[in-house]
């Protein structure tokens, strides 16, 4: 029975003109937005390659100079892009490209691409996620608003169910064409991206693929809750009409309203101090590293532990040792500081998250964006990484000018044979597990989603009546 | 009979416990995003305050540094540390801040304000040094957007106007009593037009009273310069686009069969133009006029250092080799002038190299503008949406100017430094004198296009007479 009225909802989408123009404009814009990320990801990974490639040259090539100045020197970092970020591109607009890694300062990531977009951006980037997330469902509610209500409508309904067609059947058969029609969209897009990853490199870091399958499925509980909420309205409602402004509106809340008003909540839950006070209050404490006084309390310090009075009597250069414990001060400052900074913003997304109670869209998107690697946990790992590369250059270069005293008041040069001593930054992508632990709590949320909403069509066809 | 019909109207309104519930969400809704609005435009000012106040205090304490210095020279102290030194207060010491202030419209529309820089720290050294800044937020909470008025009067408020307005005609088309209302002296066209009108004016009302009141909450300065005026024209943009939506939904009511049939039709439009056309805009735009890579300048950045790193010696040479009044002053070989003096050259032979990809940026950039100029007319949420940015001071040609005076700035500073460095004119006293950051035309426009007013205007008549003039032989 229900395999019949499944196959008979299957044929009437297909023959349903509105549904094969939302196929058609869903496919093409789901292929476009693929297309252009994956050509867009493709490009910025080419571009990163090859200048983090002219950085290790210009590093190592940069010449004999005193050690601190190759500390300024440095080098920039730039973060790699999982595959699935072509889907999701997430929060990598609103983060730098890269990050350059000098003597003393721990540096923000520069040349944000949202800065140089035009408005046009905060309407929404045309991605896979924008069309899975906000497109798609409204296809569901416009196409199922009246699975019940129609029928119900046009005496249909009353027809069946005294022919003795049991209404969890109808229920049934009805959620299995609905999807079957829609699988006719989203499985060839999904074997298509499992292709492409699949070619693309299955031993890629980031394990993109087992990413893709968890993606895969979030999309398919977000898609199922929003298809099973339709028809329990649907079931529920006293007439199309209803059923539609109803789902309308709750389409409205939960892809328009909620997502901004969840972060907004969230800011006020746990506000973040103001830039200028953070920086100002960071600077009083860091001091400048230059400082003459501040140089001069250490020198003696350092005078005092050898026991003795003139500079030149020191078996170690006072500088790279100076220098070294003014990093390791700073160290423990910006840890301090920035480590409270992002303690706030982790507290801001766990209550945003919360929002997901409400609305689903809010759990499918964050987990989305951990899967894809293009959160903020993903992005504070490369922070990380890339600040303790910071870190072992500046123990090298120290460690070595602390070994060379200056000779007649001289500075010693280092040079390349210093230089290879630093190791080249080798950015360890996490795997899916790392994606895992940040996604899960969002992936319960919308489990519960799809069993609330299954278990309330079920509930609600069950109680069908003409 | 006239007079009773729009009181009869009224009664059915005000006992619709539906649009009771919906009146109560847009005035929650329109209230914490105004209130959101007005705090983070009051943030944003305090942040300039702070650094306005940073700056004082620094010009205070190194006056008195400098007063301290000369009645006590400290012949130890290094040129960085001292105020009173030319280099040292040019490179090190000097405090100036660069800001663009944030209009009374930016606590309606933030726009790109919480992603565009608003305080820059000028210096003499490259601008790249001060330029790459921005505030610390959550990115998330980029990503998200702000809950802001803007947001809801161009996203949500046209699905609010569906929601009170769908069934008007077409509801009572399909409950069959169309026939019997068309058959009254009343005519059905003025009915309709009555009825949403009424929609539109309480609609209008709770929307402002909601906006007021969260103006009031987030602490608006309703007293400030110019903020009844930035009201007024934010007003007049929603009221007109809010007036194309309504004669959307009466043109559709018009002539469909049902209020189904209308909810759909009009949701296919909001989708296209609210969602569609934009992201398909914002795709065309990067697709047609991509911008430089930002990888690519940096790289190129890092060449010209290296490259104006291995010429500075000979462009000081070739310099104080035309001014070997100015080399005799610093009373050394050319080879030992110190770090203040070559950095001169260094910083602006690099800027020479990498001028062509600064343009070209700033070429494509307008390219861009100029696109996105022509696309807004694809969708009266563009024209609204940029319409309000610009009022709320955050569109590009005023960030753009901003960034221009702060390029002046940083000319106008090198032209009063360099000089003083390169001629060894080491004692520095004119804390007064050095060039403060001015922004002459800071002020964001009071008034939106009159090109969109009258776009928008015009688009809602066209679509109001293809209402009117279907409801004038309506199908029953």
């Amino acid at each position: 029975m229900t395999s019949t009225i499944a196959r008979h909802e299957f044929r009437a989408y297909l023959r349903d003109g509105r549904f094969r123009w939302m196929a058609a404009l869903v496919l093409g814009l789901l292929g476009l937005a693929a297309a252009t990320g994956w050509a867009h990801r493709a490009q910025l990974v080419r571009e990163r390659g090859a200048i983090a490639a002219s950085e290790q040259q210009r590093w190592l090539g940069q010449g004999d100079k005193w050690a601190h100045s190759a500390a300024h020197y440095g080098y920039y970092a730039f973060k790699p892009l999982n595959p699935l970020a072509s889907l999701d591109q997430g929060i990598e607009p609103y983060v730098g490209v890269g990050v350059w890694l000098e003597a003393h300062n721990q540096n923000d990531f520069v040349h944000r691409p949202a800065e140089d977009a035009t408005a046009l951006q905060r309407f929404g980037e045309l991605t896979a996620a924008l069309v899975l997330q906000l497109l798609l469902p409204l296809c569901l509610v416009l196409l199922a608003f009246g699975a019940f209500t129609t029928e119900r409508e046009s005496g249909t309904l009353r027809q069946l169910l005294a022919s003795g067609v049991p209404p969890g059947a109808l229920a049934r058969g009805k959620a299995l064409g609905t999807v079957a029609a829609f699988g006719l969209i989203l499985g060839p897009a999904a074997l298509l991206g499992a292709a492409a990853l699949a070619w693309s490199g299955t031993g890629a870091a980031g394990e993109p693929l087992a990413r893709f399958a968890l993606l895969a499925a979030v999309y398919l509980l977000y898609l199922g809750a929003f298809l099973a909420l339709t028809l329990a309205v649907s079931a529920r409602a006293p007439s199309s009409r209803f059923a539609l402004v109803t789902l309308l509106a709750f389409w409205g809340v939960n892809g328009l309203l909620a997502p901004r008003a969840a972060a907004e909540f969230a800011a006020r839950l746990h506000p973040a101090p103001l830039t200028q006070d953070f920086k100002q209050k960071l600077k009083a404490e860091l001091g400048d590293p230059h400082d003459y006084a501040e140089l001069q309390k250490k020198r003696q310090a350092l005078l005092d532990r050898y026991g003795v009075k003139e500079e030149k009597d020191l078996p170690v250069n006072w500088a790279g040792l100076s220098l070294q414990m003014g990093e390791e001060r700073a160290n423990g400052i910006y840890d301090r500081r920035f480590g409270a900074l992002f303690d706030t913003y982790r507290a801001q997304n766990r209550a945003a998250t919360l929002a997901g109670l409400i609305a689903p869209l809010v759990a499918a998107q964050r987990a989305s964006l951990a899967l894809a690697g293009t959160d903020f946990e993903h992005h504070h790992h490369f922070l990380a990484a890339a600040e303790q590369q910071r870190r072992h250059i500046q123990r090298v270069l120290n460690d070595d000018l602390a070994k060379k005293p200056d000779i007649n008041g001289e500075r010693q040069m280092s040079g390349r044979d210093l230089y290879v001593q630093v190791a080249h930054f080798h950015y360890a992508e996490p795997g899916v597990v790392f994606a895992w632990r940040h996604a899960w709590p969002a992936l319960a949320l919308l489990a519960g989603w799809f069993v609330f909403s299954a278990s309330w069509a079920a509930r609600a066809t069950a109680k069908l009546t003409a | 009979m006239n007079a009773r019909l729009p009181r009869l109207e009224i009664v059915s309104l005000i006992r619709d416990r539906a649009i009771w519930l919906l009146l109560a969400l847009l005035a929650g809704v329109a209230a914490v995003s105004a209130a959101n609005g007005a705090r983070f435009a009051a943030a944003q000012r305090a942040q300039q305050a702070a650094a306005l106040a940073e700056q004082r205090l620094a010009a205070a304490q190194t006056r008195a540094r400098a007063a301290a210095l000369a009645a006590q020279p400290d012949p130890k102290l290094m040129w960085w540390d001292n105020p009173a030194h030319t280099a040292g207060f040019a490179y090190y010491k000097m405090v100036n801040y660069a800001v663009k202030p944030f209009p009374p419209a930016a606590a309606l529309a933030v726009g790109q304000a919480d992603l565009l820089p608003h305080t820059f720290k000028v210096n003499i050294e490259l601008r790249d040094s001060f330029l790459n800044t921005y505030d610390y937020e959550n990115p998330h909470r980029l990503l998200a957007g702000r809950l802001d008025f803007a947001f809801v009067a161009i996203a949500l408020l046209p699905l609010f106007i569906l929601a009170l307005s769908f069934n008007v005609v077409a509801g009572e088309r399909e409950s069959g009593v169309l026939a019997l209302m068309a058959a009254q002296p009343f005519p059905l066209a003025r009915l309709a037009a009555l009825k949403l009108a009424l929609r539109a004016a309480v609609l209008g009302l709770v929307l402002a009273a909601g906006t007021l009141a969260g103006l009031a909450w987030g602490g608006f300065a309703f007293g400030a310069p110019g903020a009844w005026a930035a009201l007024g024209a934010v007003a007049l943009v929603v009221a007109l686009y809010a007036a194309f939506w309504f004669a959307l939904i009466f043109a559709l009511v018009a002539r469909a069969s049902r209020p189904a049939v209308v909810a759909l039709r009009y949701a296919a439009v909001w989708l296209a133009l609210v969602v569609l056309v934009p992201a398909g805009a914002n795709l065309l735009v990067k697709t047609l006029r991509p911008l430089p890579s930002r990888v690519g300048f940096i790289d190129a950045t890092r060449t010209a250092s290296d490259a104006a790193g291995r010429a500075r010696a000979k462009l000081v040479a070739q310099y104080f080799g035309d001014h070997p009044e100015l080399a005799a002053a610093h009373g050394v070989p050319l080879d030992k002038l110190p770090w203040m003096v070559t950095r001169i050259f260094l910083l602006q032979d690099i800027e020479t190299r990498t001028r062509p990809i600064e343009q070209a940026f700033a070429a494509q950039m307008t390219a861009q503008q100029n696109l996105l100029d022509r696309l807004k007319y694809l969708s009266p949420a563009l024209l609204a949406q940029t319409a309000l940015n610009d009022l709320g001071g955050s569109g590009l040609a005023r960030h753009r100017a901003f960034l221009a005076a702060v390029d002046a700035n940083h000319a106008a500073l090198r032209a009063f430094f360099n000089p003083r460095i390169l001629a060894g004119q080491n004692a520095f006293a004119d804390f007064d004198a050095w060039p403060r950051f001015a922004w002459q035309r800071a002020a964001a426009p009071l008034r939106p296009p009159a090109g969109v007013i009258v776009l928008l205007a015009l688009l809602a008549a066209l679509l109001a007479t293809a209402g009117l003039r279907a409801l004038a032989r309506p199908p029953l």
